[in-house]
């Protein structure tokens, strides 16, 4: 395992005190905006309830429904691909580019994607792929992952930024005023998306119904990418598929609320097929998620939409960044199950990347139930926690499983935590002389 | 009526004043209670969090016998009664499963004083800015008020702890900023995320800066803060503020 654990990782962001309360606060303030975007619906938790049940009905009919978007897509000319694993969503889009003769590409933002280890994929085949979400075209100029699935540059101040763009785009040095960054990256991103063969987007939602492909951005990005090239090529999860277009509306109320406190995206553009001349490609990804709709303690975790709100409230997160949950997974409490579960030997640890506060889990615009999957996943992977941990915790249970045992240990530990040697964790408590059940006793003996 | 007050295993050794105070102030209040020496050690959540509930399965059942001539449990944690009230069941397995599930109810301290007692009014006076702490769990699993996160549409929710604070003549109720943020203690968290961990606790007690006292339904928070204290409010427990509030003059 080369994965820097997350403890550890997360030294990263929390050696800077001040960038930590900074990212903190950037981060907390797109919570608040949810909080408030969702007071302003007024039955905004019989929204949530209806999500969620629709979302848990689409996983207990997830091959129909499947099934039923795929031939309702062909049938107004997606033509539609399977890749049951990442390599195949690598092969079959890189096949789609390089028969074509593509060597540049625009991408709007899709998680899957960057799972999947697309661009690296397409760069070793020699063609370009310019990321067109400006979150996302920041990070990549930097060569980093995203750090949060909304917002994926949320971890650079705007001076970094300006640097990153001084070097890459030509803007003046010191030049870090947001208008001004966002303009260049728009007079770059222009000349890419004028040039590009083919345009790649994720999908927010399929409508199985229908056939339809939902996808949601706030810059216009996937607009642009999709329509100006002749060939567009859409990637979605199996988890994307929502039964009827009825139910759409319920999921972009919920979605940009959650995500970012706005009413509804800016863009948001639903796919049919082709336009005349052009090609339109679906690529229905599984790698894994058949797996973990078959567990019943974690299937719900794929009726998440990817809005980031459990990032945004998690108290981990916000102070370790989202770097710290290792550059494949999704970043935050959903990236820690979903990370933990698919793979736990590289992954495992993120369990413990969590106090458990449950404010994930109540946030969540479909009610996953976060700190329970963690439990979970805590337990399955016990047998790769440290040695010390593993030992502690077998002793602490002998020692507390007979309240006798149990005093005489922590009188032990009374009189030696004394002697401890400086260097112990900060500040840990004394343990007391006298317990509460040595207080009762004498108590008991005083009243009779 | 007759009540047991479970100590858990933390309060027990760390903060035994907590565990006398809730006895006391149960006991001026009216109630007959019951310290049970049997009582387990411990409910057991620290080997749920840990991944390893198979270490505490005999745990439910021995503190369901050893509670089992009382009308109700009364802990002064919210986060143990939580774990007693909503896991102890399943933990339990087929161990002692019949007592496990004719056990008293569990209530957390204020919850029983609040809800259970009716309490609604305390003599004395406290003249103080007292900041609430709302321990994750008794706030999310046993409902002690409302989340931060509900939106509108939510069931009703009382709040037992700032119903009994409420009832001591002249204090002042401060919220924080960040009204329900977690401290960081989070039980087995604080020892594998020690870094994120200690900076949550800086950042929970930053975010009482100005009030007189802190009060918490969890001596675990309390615990987990202080270490990380060098000025700035006292940090209470509720049976120690109502204590404190029952002795005032």
């Amino acid at each position: 395992m080369s994965r820097v654990p997350h403890p550890r990782a997360a030294r990263h962001l929390l050696a800077d005190l001040a960038r930590t309360s900074w990212h903190d606060k950037a981060v907390w303030h797109v919570r608040r905006k949810r909080d408030a975007a969702a007071a302003e619906v007024s039955d905004w938790e019989a929204l949530r309830e209806h999500a969620r049940a629709v979302r848990r009905h689409g996983l207990d009919h997830l091959d129909e429904l499947v099934a039923d978007l795929a031939r309702n897509a062909a049938r107004h000319g997606v033509v539609v691909h399977w890749a049951p694993r990442a390599a195949d969503l690598r092969q079959v889009v890189g096949q789609l580019l390089t028969d074509r003769g593509v060597t540049r590409v625009v991408k709007s933002k899709s998680m899957l994607t960057e799972e999947c280890g697309l661009n690296p994929h397409l760069a070793a085949l020699g063609i370009e792929v310019a990321d067109t979400d400006l979150g996302e075209r920041i990070v990549q100029l930097r060569g980093e992952a995203p750090s949060h699935i909304v917002m994926p540059a949320i971890h650079l101040e705007r001076t970094e930024v300006g640097r990153t763009f001084h070097t890459h785009l030509g803007t003046e040095a010191g030049e870090s005023d947001p208008t001004r960054l966002t303009r260049a990256a728009r007079r770059d991103l222009r000349q890419h998306f004028l040039h590009a063969q083919a345009g790649i987007t994720g999908v927010n939602f399929a409508v199985a119904e229908d056939g339809a492909l939902v996808v949601c951005t706030n810059e216009g990005n996937a607009d642009l990418g999709a329509q100006l090239p002749p060939l567009h090529i859409a990637c979605m999860g199996i988890d994307k598929v929502i039964p009827r277009r009825a139910d759409l509306p319920v999921f972009l109320r919920l979605l940009a609320r959650s995500a970012t406190g706005q009413p509804i995206t800016a863009y948001t553009s639903i796919f049919r097929g082709p336009r005349p001349g052009a090609e339109l490609h679906l690529v229905i990804v599984d790698n894994g998620r058949s797996e973990l709709l078959g567990d019943p303690d974690l299937r719900a975790a794929l009726t998440c939409i990817r809005c980031g709100a459990c990032l945004n409230t998690c108290p981990v997160y916000r102070r370790s960044g989202g770097h710290s949950y290792g550059e494949s997974v999704l970043p935050g409490p959903i990236g820690a199950v979903l990370g933990a579960a698919r793979s736990p030997d590289t992954h495992g640890d993120l369990a413990h990347a969590s106090s458990l506060c449950g404010s994930c889990r109540e946030v969540c615009p479909v009610g996953v139930p976060l700190p329970e999957q963690l439990r979970v996943l805590r337990e399955r992977a016990a047998g790769a926690r440290p040695w010390w941990e593993r030992v502690g915790l077998r002793v602490m249970a002998h020692v507390l499983a007979d309240p006798v045992r149990a005093e005489r240990w922590g009188d032990w530990l009374a009189r030696v935590s004394g002697w401890l040697p400086a260097r112990m964790p900060r500040g840990l408590p004394q343990p007391k002389r006298d317990s509460f059940r040595r207080l009762a006793r004498a108590r008991k003996r005083h009243l009779d | 009526m007759r009540i047991g007050l479970y100590v858990p295993c933390f309060v027990d050794r760390l903060a035994p004043e907590v565990g006398m105070a809730a006895w006391t102030v149960l006991e001026r209040l009216g109630v007959e209670v019951v310290v049970p020496d049997d009582a387990p050690a411990c409910c057991g959540q620290p080997f749920c969090s840990s991944g390893r509930p198979e270490l505490a399965v005999e745990l439910p059942g021995a503190m369901a016998r050893s509670f089992r001539s009382v009308d109700a449990i009364v802990l002064p944690s919210a986060s143990c009664t939580a774990f007693i009230r909503h896991h102890h069941l399943a933990l339990a397995r087929n161990i002692d499963r019949a007592a496990v599930s004719r056990a008293p109810r569990v209530w957390s301290f204020s919850e029983f004083l609040w809800t259970g007692l009716g309490l609604r009014t305390l003599p004395g006076r406290l003249d103080a800015r007292v900041g609430l702490h709302p321990g994750c769990h008794g706030l999310r699993e046993l409902g002690l008020g409302r989340p931060s996160e509900h939106g509108p549409g939510a069931p009703e929710s009382v709040d037992p702890v700032a119903g009994v604070v409420g009832c001591i003549e002249g204090v002042t109720v401060v919220r924080a900023g960040r009204v329900d943020e977690c401290c960081g203690f989070g039980g087995i968290f604080s020892a594998t995320e020690p870094a994120v961990s200690e900076r949550m606790g800086r950042d929970r007690l930053a975010a009482f800066a100005g009030v007189d006292l802190v009060v918490s339904e969890d001596p675990s928070c309390l615990l987990h803060m202080k270490r990380f204290k060098t000025t700035g409010p006292r940090l209470l427990s509720m049976p120690e503020l109502v204590l404190s509030a029952l002795d005032a003059p």
